[in-house]
């Protein structure tokens, strides 16, 4: 109970977390300081690792797919002929696209998808320039080519070791480019239609809701035995009815209901 | 408790007040952060908003700082400052200007390293010749088992390369090569400059060693004139490539009154530009290399007007003087 009780308190309080990552301070041109937190090396390593594996697939089902294609396409002497008479365009077209793939996954994605790849949305993790914006074509070009140098002499262990040493914890490609990663969670969707509804409910203390929100947003994560716990703490400090039950599954889905009945109104 | 209960009305009446208007500027954001071509008035009640959005942010990172809403207003608030203040493009002046304006300033300022990178070239490749000549077994650091074979047996190697392959894809394979080993070279020099003059340096010496081992069989004739068409401007391309490698050694070896990485980025834009350069010349080369190099009907006159009016065209570019009627000195 004493862990739930500051738990709450902490949030609804005024104390600023100090977070252990490093800090990216922003000023921008009219005087407003923001701070972005700095992805580490083990963000990156991970957002690389998803990728790799996420390009490895392709590149597997590729080959592996081809040749199912091929023999179902053409009857199988046809599909000798087709070898032989152009036997280098049909490398090309089975080694082109993987190649491709592998090799251009990095560049057009993060290009695309403003900084961010599958991998990276995944890690939570972001590229930006050092003051918060999106990277330019040329930047995300730079940083992509220097992963010739960053890989060496094999699996990135050069630009990790730049990286541990970094103060932005940055590769020598990102020091190149002027871009650093930085940890971006996901916003909730329907946050700010949630808002709207509990703005309109003037009994509701802000903050409590707001503890209410992470609570419900977070629920899945929870072990059941603690997010019972947590409610029931919870609707104490609003001084909401607590709804009894001796099933844990039900009493567990009916916290669950009020929970959702507070937030979303 | 009348003050909290107060904070928490007003903090309340913020939210009421507030709620609608983040909507509306995340729905704007999804819809229209790329357009370029708001008019005034939206562009204003952008800025409008972004002022607003500021407010909002310094007030939820004092009350509420590590909730979900300073969340959204923190990446609600660095979208619209990103829109605001992202430089304006022209994409057709930008281009314009690069290859009129910035790539001659760029190759002012390190003709030095240029010069420095081309005497290293030839050096090597001198080296080269001069060993292989004096040690003719040296011949296999260069050359694979099939070549020197081949070269005994009194052919080149080159002469059934259209057998083999077709134009587009050699042009194409040959390209990607020559690319790759620019990009490496540029890429190498941030080893303080000497992965870069590794790479010229060995590249000089494959070529000097490659004409040797030509020569003592009397084929050398033949190796120059394939080589060429596409020789002189790929040459000088790996050179100019490799002089931007240098350019970036010596950002991090003498940075002058700016930190290391700062003089390290400016020198990998300016390098960047030129290598850009590079890279569309070797699309040409390797075009001339994979149809008219191998072509045993293009005589040797001929593969010397190409060689020398592509390098030629080359020279015009990188010093600027293709686009200036009259020959202007550029600023130092």
């Amino acid at each position: 109970m004493a862990a739930t009780e500051y738990y709450c308190r902490e949030l609804a309080s005024n104390e600023i977390f100090k977070p252990m990552e490093q800090q990216l301070d922003i000023q921008t041109a009219d005087a407003m300081e923001l701070q972005l937190p700095i992805a580490g090396v083990g963000g990156r390593s991970y957002a690389f690792l998803i990728d790799w594996h996420i390009r490895f697939l392709f590149v597997l089902l590729w080959f592996i797919a081809i040749p199912l294609l091929f023999g179902q396409l053409l009857k199988m002497d046809e599909f000798f002929n087709e070898v032989f008479e152009s036997a280098w365009w049909f490398i090309l077209m089975v080694i082109g696209p993987p190649v491709v793939v592998y090799l251009f996954y990095h560049p057009v994605l993060e290009l695309v998808m403003k900084g961010r790849t599958p991998g990276k949305r995944m890690a939570g993790v972001r590229i930006v320039t050092l003051e918060g914006h999106t990277p330019s074509v040329g930047a995300i070009i730079i940083r992509n080519v220097f992963r010739i140098v960053d890989s060496l002499p094999s699996g990135y262990v050069l630009g990790l070791i730049v990286a541990m040493s970094t103060k932005n914890a940055v590769r020598i490609g990102d020091i190149a480019a002027g871009t650093l990663l930085i940890y971006e969670d996901k916003v909730q969707k329907s946050l700010l239609q949630n808002l709207q509804n509990m703005a309109t409910k003037p009994h509701i203390d802000a903050r409590q809701w707001e503890i209410a929100n992470e609570l419900l947003s977070r629920w899945r994560s929870l072990e059941r035995p603690k997010r019972t716990q947590l409610a029931l703490q919870l609707f104490q400090n609003l001084g909401e009815s607590v709804p009894q039950d001796q099933n844990e599954r039900e009493l567990d889905i009916r916290l669950r209901q009020q929970l959702k009945r507070i937030v979303k109104g | 408790m009348a003050d909290h209960n107060s904070d928490s009305d007003s903090l309340a009446h913020w939210l009421e007040q507030r709620t609608s208007q983040w909507q509306g500027i995340h729905d704007r954001l999804q819809r229209q952060a790329e357009r370029r071509d708001l008019d005034v008035e939206e562009a204003m009640s952008l800025v409008v908003q972004y002022r607003n959005l500021a407010r909002d942010l310094s007030l939820a990172m004092n009350v509420i700082p590590n909730s979900q809403l300073a969340l959204l207003l923190r990446t609600l608030f660095l979208k619209t400052h990103e829109i605001i203040y992202r430089k304006p493009f022209f994409f057709r002046q930008h281009i314009a200007e690069l290859f009129r304006v910035e790539i001659p300033q760029i190759v002012h300022d390190i003709r030095a390293v240029i010069v420095a990178t081309f005497v290293l070239f030839i050096v090597s490749a001198f080296c080269g010749w001069l060993l292989v000549f004096s040690y003719p077994p040296l011949a296999s650091l260069f050359a694979s088992e099939a070549m020197i074979n081949t070269v005994q047996g009194g052919k080149l190697w080159t002469d059934d390369l259209l057998n083999v392959m077709p134009s587009s894809l050699l042009s194409a394979s040959i390209m990607t090569n020559n690319i790759v080993v620019a990009v490496t070279a540029f890429v190498l020099g941030v080893f303080y400059g000497l992965g870069t003059i590794y790479i010229i340096s060995l590249n000089g010496l494959m070529l000097g060693g490659i004409f040797a081992f030509t020569h003592e069989y009397g084929m050398a004739d033949e190796l120059f004139s394939f080589v060429v068409a596409h020789g002189v401007v790929e040459l000088s391309v790996i050179c100019l490539a490799g002089a931007a490698g240098v350019s970036l050694g010596e950002a991090l070896m003498r940075p002058g009154n700016q930190s290391r990485s700062k003089a390290f980025q400016k020198a990998v834009q300016k390098g960047g530009k030129l290598l850009l350069l590079c890279v569309l010349f070797l699309v040409g080369a390797g075009i001339i290399e994979g149809y008219v190099s191998p072509d045993a009907s293009f005589p040797l006159y001929t593969r010397v007007i190409i060689g020398l009016g592509y390098g030629l065209l080359l020279y015009a570019v990188v010093t600027g003087s293709l686009w200036r009627k009259q020959a202007v000195k550029v600023s130092t």
